[in-house]
C-alpha cells in the first residue's frame, strides 16, 4: 500500500496533517489513518467558533469497525468547518488530503507548530 | 446432553495422542483441582424435574387464582396465543446476536420491526434494540443525557417508580452526581419546584415517569417548556406502554428521550422478569444511544437486508469508550412485543388501551361511592390510582386477602407521606364481576365473608 | 423472496385480536390527553403469524445448525427447561404479590443460590444481574463500595488485552481508569507487566480463565497473591466457565468476585442476543454489599423453613434491575443444573474440552495456530495463511455459511490477527465434528485454489454480503411510511 504523505505539511503522531497560510492551520487525517479505520461512516468535527487545544481530542471519526478521536494538532478558535463531510464522509477516505479537509483553526500560539513532525519523520514512524 | 458415545470418546483422545481426558486438564495447578465431586443434588430425570418444579409452582398462588387489582409497574394483560407459539420457534429462540448479517434475517427484521413499532408508539424518529428492563434503560438514558449535555448533575421526579429511581441511584453510584428528587404537588411533579431548581442548577435531564408511578397524567408540555428553557432534557419513563393507546406520547409533547418497559406487550408478569426495556429519541441524538441498533441496507446484489448498525460506538469495538457496556439486549421479548403489537393492531390496542381506561375509572366511582376507600388525588389518571384506607394499610390488605383479593400495592413503605393508602390497578382482563365484588366486600367490610371474589 | 414488512403488509380494518365486549360505563376521555394518531399495523393472526414463521426460517439457529461460536457456548437449550418455566405457577406471578405467595418462587431461588456458590466456590450469590455485563457492574459497584468503605480511593482497573469489551467498558462506565496488561507467548497475563502495573491505585483485575484464548493460565494462584499482596482485588468473568465445571473452582483460585452467564454455560437460549441473566458470587467479606432484596431462608418458630426478601441492608449497594433478576431464566437455570447432578456437570467441561481439542488437531495442519498447547473448551486458529491469498477471518465466515454452519467468532481476541475462534461445545456429535473439519479443509483449500469463490461468499444464505458501510453512514434504522 503506497503511503502518501506529502511533503508540503507537518503532522501529529496521532494521524493528523496540518498545513499552514499565514496564521491559519488547514487539518485532516493522513492516507494511513484513512487506511486503517476503512470505509468512515461518520465524523463529529468541532463547532466554528469553538476553542481547541493542541493534542486534545476535539472531534471524532467513525468507520464500520472503529472510532477514532481527532486531535487538534495546534491551539486555537475554529473558523471554518467542511460541512460537506455531514453527507459525504467518504471524502476522507477518497481524497484525504484535498477534499476530505476537516477545519481550519486559527492558531493562538504559532510557536506550537515546531513540536510535530516533518514528513520524513511522519512516514518513518507509520513505517516502523 | 452430551453429545460423544464411550467408543468415539476413545477415538477422538487417541486422535489428540492422549490416552485419559484428565491430560487435558494437566495445566490446572493439583491444589485446586476437586477430588470430589461438587456437593449438588443428583441428577434428575425429565420426569423428576417436572415432578419437583410442579411442588415448587404450586407453594406460589398464581394470578389467574385470584383476583387481582395489583400493578404497580408490572402490568397483567390478557397474551394471545400466537405471541407464545411463535417466541417458541428454536429458530427465534436458539439463535445467537446477529452478528452475522446473513444467517440472522429473521431477528435482524423483527428487531427492526420492534424499534419502528416503538417509535410509532412513544412518538420518536430512533428506538434501540431494547435493553434489560424499564429501570435500567431509565439509567441508560440518563448516562445519555449527561453524556448530550456534559452536565453533571441529575432532578428526578419523586413519582417515578421506587426500583426506577433506586436503580438510577445505583448506576451513579460513588459518581459524585448530585441526584436530586423534586418534591410532589397532590402526586403530580411540581412544576414550581422544577422550575425553581433548574433555574439555579445546570441540569443534564428531568426524568418523570408517564403515566406516573401514582396512575396520574404528568404535565409533560409544562414540563418540557421549562427544561427547554434551561437547556436540561426531559426524559420520560413509560413504564405502562399500553396507555399510549390512548394517551398522546411523550415524544410528541416534547421529551427527548423515552426510556420505557414493554412488559406489558406480550410477557407475562414472570415474578419480575425477563422483561424488556427500551430508549426511543430524536434523530439528533441518534449516535449518542446506548445498545444495539438494527438497520436497513442492501446486499452485494442490491437486496434489501438488515444488519447491525453504529456498532462502532458498543463494547466490542469501542470497548472503554463505548456508549455503554452493555452486550445482551432482550431480543426475544422484544420480538414478543413486535408480535404482541401487530396481533392487536392499531384497533385491537386502541381497544385494549380504552378498555383498561374504563374499567379503571368504573372501579374507582364504585370504591370510592362505599365511602370505605377515600381518593387521594384529583388529577387526571390512565388505570391506576391511590385510595386511602379505614385501617392500616397492610391490615386492609390482609382482610381482602382471606376474600381472595389482591388489594393492590402498599404505599406506607415508599411514600409514607401519604399514609395508609393503597395503589389499586385495573386492566382489560378484570370483570366487572370481579370489580363489583371488590365492592360489595368494602360496602360488607364490617361483616367480611369468606366466599372469595372469582365466585361471587 | 424476501418478507416485507409488517406494515408494509397492513390492510386498513383487516380484523385481528378481538377483545371482549366493554362490561362497564363509558368514562369521559382527558380530552387534553388524547393521542390523535395510532400508526399500528393492521394484520389478521394468519398474516401475523406466516409473516414471523417465514422471518424464523431466515436465521441460523442451534436448532437448526452447527454454531461453534467462540465465547459464547452455544450448546443445545434442553426443551424441558422451557416448559418448567412456563408453569403459571412462576410465569403468571407479581413479584410484589405477599410474602406467603410466592413461597415456592423464593425457594427455588435460594436452592439455586446455593448451587451456584457451590460451583463457584463462593460465599454467596445474588441473582439480581440481568446479563453478564450487567454482573461484572454490579461486581465493580461493590468492589467500589468495599474500599470506599475502608477510605481507599482505589481508581484503576487492570484488564488484560485479551479481555472481552464489556470488561474495560464497564469498568470505564463506572469512571474507573483501564489499564491493560499485555499477555505472554503462552498466551497468560504477563506477569512483569502485572507486576509494573500494581499499584495501591489498583482496585481490581478481570480475568477470565481460561481466558478468551482457551487457554488456562497456570500462573492463576500466583496471579491471585501478587493482587491480593497489593491489596487490590480479584474479579472472575465466567464467561468461560463451561471448560471448568466440576474440574475446579474460581473462588479457589483466589477470585473475590465472579459472574456466570446463565445464557452460556447453564443452557438458557440465547433468543437472538438476549434475554440473559447474569448472577454473581462474592466472598463473604463482600457478602454486605450484594444488591438488594437478598434472598434468605429464616426458620420459623416449630414450622417450617419460611424464605424471604431481605431489604435491611445497610451496606448494600442498592438496586441494579427493578424486582428480582430475571426469573423465568433462573427456574431453567435451575432445572439444567439439577438434570446433570455432580457427575453430569463434571462431564459437560470434560467433553467440551475433549472436542475442542480434538477439533484444534485436526485443523493445525490447514491454518495457523498461534498458541500450539492444550486447549480448554474453545481454541483460536489465525487465517494469516489464506490471507496470502486475499482471503480473510472474514470470508471463511461467511464461506462456512453456505456449509450450513454457523461461523466461528471472528475478529476476537484482538491480539490474534485474523482470528477465528472456535468453541464446539459438548452437545455436538463426532459426526457434527467430523463435518466441520471436513469443511474447514474444504475452504482452506478454495481459499488458496480460488479466492475469489470464498471472497464472495455466502451464495446460499437468504441475502448475500450486506453492506455494513451504507447502513452506517446512512442510517435507517425505523420505517416511516
Amino acid at each position: 500500500m503506497l503511503n502518501v504523505v506529502p511533503e508540503d505539511r507537518l503532522y501529529t503522531k496521532e494521524h493528523e496533517w496540518i498545513s499552514i497560510d499565514g496564521k491559519k492551520a488547514k487539518v485532516g487525517v493522513t492516507d494511513h489513518a484513512e487506511e486503517q479505520l476503512g470505509d468512515i461512516v461518520y465524523i463529529e468535527l468541532p463547532k466554528k467558533g469553538g476553542n481547541v487545544k493542541q493534542m486534545t481530542p476535539c472531534g471524532v471519526i467513525e468507520s464500520v469497525k472503529a472510532v477514532s478521536e481527532i486531535y487538534a494538532p495546534v491551539s486555537g478558535t475554529v473558523i471554518e468547518v467542511n460541512s460537506t463531510l455531514n453527507d459525504h464522509p467518504e471524502k476522507v477516505n477518497q481524497d484525504p488530503y484535498g477534499e476530505g479537509w476537516m477545519f481550519v483553526v486559527e492558531m493562538s500560539n504559532p510557536s506550537e507548530v515546531s513540536s510535530l513532525l516533518k514528513a520524513p519523520d511522519y512516514l518513518g514512524l507509520v513505517k516502523a | 446432553m452430551i453429545g460423544a458415545t464411550p467408543s468415539e470418546i476413545k477415538q477422538m483422545l487417541s486422535a489428540i495422542g492422549i490416552g485419559a481426558i484428565d491430560e487435558l486438564f494437566s495445566d490446572i495447578p493439583e491444589e485446586v483441582k476437586l477430588k470430589k465431586g461438587l456437593k449438588v443434588p443428583p441428577a434428575m430425570s425429565e420426569q423428576e424435574l417436572r415432578r419437583s418444579f410442579s411442588e415448587l409452582a404450586k407453594k406460589n398462588l398464581a394470578l389467574a387464582d385470584q383476583t387481582s387489582f395489583l400493578g404497580a409497574g408490572v402490568y397483567r394483560h390478557d397474551i394471545p396465543s400466537a405471541v407464545k407459539a411463535l417466541i417458541s420457534r428454536g429458530e427465534f429462540a436458539t439463535a445467537y446476536t446477529p452478528y452475522q448479517a446473513e444467517a440472522s434475517q429473521g431477528t435482524l427484521q423483527s428487531i427492526y420491526e420492534f424499534q419502528t413499532l416503538i417509535c410509532k408508539l412513544v412518538g420518536m424518529d430512533v428506538a434501540n434494540a431494547s435493553h434489560y428492563d424499564g429501570a435500567t434503560s431509565l439509567a441508560e438514558a440518563a448516562l445519555m443525557a449527561l453524556d448530550i449535555t456534559g452536565k453533571e448533575n441529575l432532578l428526578v421526579s419523586r413519582a417515578v417508580h421506587p426500583h426506577y429511581r433506586q436503580v438510577v441511584g445505583t448506576y451513579f453510584h460513588g459518581r459524585n452526581l448530585p441526584i436530586k428528587e423534586t418534591p410532589l404537588f397532590e402526586g403530580l411533579t411540581s412544576t414550581e419546584e422544577v422550575e425553581a431548581y433548574l433555574s439555579k442548577n445546570p441540569t443534564a435531564a428531568l426524568l418523570v415517569q408517564y403515566p406516573n408511578f401514582l396512575g396520574l397524567l404528568e404535565p409533560l408540555e409544562a414540563l418540557a417548556s421549562i427544561c427547554k428553557k434551561h437547556g436540561t432534557l426531559l426524559v420520560v419513563a413509560v413504564v405502562e406502554p399500553v396507555a399510549l393507546g390512548l394517551l398522546k406520547p411523550p415524544g410528541e409533547r416534547g421529551a427527548s428521550i423515552v426510556a420505557g418497559e414493554g412488559q406489558s406487550l406480550g410477557i407475562p408478569p414472570s415474578f419480575g422478569g425477563p422483561h424488556v426495556g427500551f430508549i426511543a429519541t430524536t434523530k439528533e441524538y441518534m449516535r449518542r444511544i446506548p445498545g444495539r441498533l438494527v438497520g436497513q441496507t442492501l446486499d452485494s446484489k442490491g437486496k434489501l437486508a438488515y444488519t447491525l448498525t453504529l456498532q462502532a460506538r458498543e463494547q466490542h469495538i469501542r470497548r472503554e469508550k463505548a456508549t455503554s457496556n452493555v452486550c445482551t439486549n432482550q431480543s426475544l421479548c422484544a420480538v414478543a412485543n413486535a408480535i404482541y403489537l401487530s396481533l392487536l393492531g392499531k384497533e385491537g390496542f386502541k381497544e385494549v388501551s380504552a378498555q383498561c381506561y374504563h374499567k379503571a375509572h368504573y372501579a374507582f366511582r364504585q370504591w370510592t361511592k362505599t365511602g370505605a376507600l377515600k381518593p387521594l388525588f384529583n388529577a387526571p389518571f390512565y388505570h391506576e390510582f391511590v385510595l386511602r384506607t379505614p385501617i392500616k394499610a397492610s391490615e386492609f390488605m390482609n382482610l381482602m386477602e382471606k376474600e381472595k383479593i389482591l388489594s393492590g400495592y402498599p404505599l406506607t413503605q415508599d411514600y409514607p407521606e401519604f399514609g395508609d393508602a393503597i395503589l389499586l390497578t385495573v386492566t382489560e382482563v378484570n370483570r366487572r364481576e370481579e370489580i363489583d365484588c371488590f365492592t360489595r366486600k368494602l360496602e360488607e367490610a364490617p361483616r367480611l365473608t369468606r366466599e372469595g371474589c372469582l365466585h361471587g | 423472496m424476501a418478507e416485507p414488512l409488517l406494515f408494509e403488509k397492513s390492510v386498513p380494518g383487516r380484523p385481528g385480536y378481538q377483545l371482549p365486549t366493554l362490561d362497564v360505563p363509558l368514562e369521559p376521555l382527558p380530552t387534553d390527553d388524547l393521542r390523535k394518531d395510532l400508526e399500528l399495523p393492521e394484520l389478521s393472526e394468519l398474516d401475523v403469524v406466516r409473516h414471523f414463521t417465514r422471518l424464523s426460517q431466515l436465521n441460523f439457529s442451534i436448532d437448526t445448525h452447527f454454531y461453534p461460536l467462540g465465547s459464547c457456548t452455544m450448546k443445545y437449550n434442553p426443551k424441558i427447561n422451557d416448559e418448567l418455566a412456563g408453569l403459571p405457577g412462576f410465569a403468571d406471578l407479581h413479584p410484589f404479590q405477599p410474602e406467603h405467595q410466592i413461597q415456592g418462587a423464593l425457594e427455588l431461588l435460594v436452592l439455586l443460590q446455593k448451587i451456584l456458590a457451590e460451583i463457584t466456590g463462593m460465599d454467596a450469590v445474588s441473582l439480581q444481574p440481568a446479563a453478564g455485563a450487567h454482573g461484572e457492574l454490579t461486581g465493580l459497584i461493590m468492589i467500589r463500595a468495599y474500599f470506599r468503605d475502608r477510605g481507599e480511593n482505589r481508581h484503576i482497573v487492570l484488564v488484560p488485552d485479551s479481555a472481552h469489551g464489556t470488561n474495560p467498558a464497564t469498568a470505564a462506565m463506572l469512571g474507573f481508569k483501564v489499564v491493560q496488561i499485555p499477555s505472554n507467548a503462552r498466551g497468560g497475563v504477563d506477569l512483569e507487566a502485572l507486576d509494573a502495573a500494581l499499584s495501591p491505585d489498583v482496585a481490581a483485575l478481570m480475568l477470565t480463565n481460561p481466558n478468551t484464548l482457551g487457554l488456562f493460565d497456570e500462573n492463576t494462584l500466583e496471579i491471585a497473591k501478587r493482587v491480593h499482596a497489593k491489596g487490590g482485588l480479584l474479579y472472575y468473568d465466567g464467561a468461560n466457565l463451561n471448560a471448568i465445571l466440576g474440574i475446579a473452582r474460581p473462588g479457589d483460585f483466589g477470585f473475590d468476585v465472579v459472574h456466570l452467564n446463565l445464557h452460556k454455560t447453564f443452557s438458557i437460549p440465547h433468543g437472538g442476543g438476549g434475554p440473559g441473566a447474569g448472577p454473581i458470587g462474592v466472598k463473604a467479606f463482600l457478602e454486605p454489599y450484594l444488591p438488594l432484596p437478598v434472598i434468605t431462608e429464616k426458620k420459623q418458630e416449630a414450622s417450617s423453613i419460611h424464605y424471604a426478601l431481605d431489604e435491611n441492608r445497610p451496606k448494600s449497594i442498592g438496586r441494579v434491575k427493578a424486582y428480582y433478576g430475571n426469573f423465568l431464566h433462573l427456574v431453567r437455570g435451575l432445572a439444567y443444573t439439577l438434570a446433570q447432578g455432580p457427575g453430569g456437570l463434571r462431564k459437560i467441561a470434560e467433553i467440551s474440552v475433549l472436542n475442542a481439542n480434538y477439533l484444534m488437531q485436526a485443523l493445525k495442519k490447514y491454518y495457523d495456530l498461534p498458541y500450539d498447547r492444550i486447549c480448554k473448551h474453545e481454541f483460536i486458529l489465525s487465517a494469516k495463511r489464506q490471507k496470502a491469498h486475499n482471503v480473510r477471518a472474514l470470508d471463511i465466515a461467511k464461506r462456512l455459511l453456505d456449509y450450513g454452519i454457523h461461523p466461528p467468532t471472528v475478529y476476537f481476541p484482538l491480539i490474534v490477527a485474523e482470528a477465528l475462534m472456535i468453541e464446539p461445545t459438548e452437545t455436538e456429535s463426532k459426526e457434527t465434528l467430523d463435518r466441520f473439519i471436513e469443511v474447514m479443509i474444504k475452504i482452506a483449500e478454495e481459499a488458496e485454489k480460488n479466492p475469489e469463490l470464498v471472497q464472495g461468499a455466502p451464495y446460499s444464505t437468504p441475502v448475500s454480503r450486506v453492506d455494513d458501510v451504507l447502513a452506517a453512514r446512512k442510517p435507517n434504522v425505523c420505517w416511516c411510511s
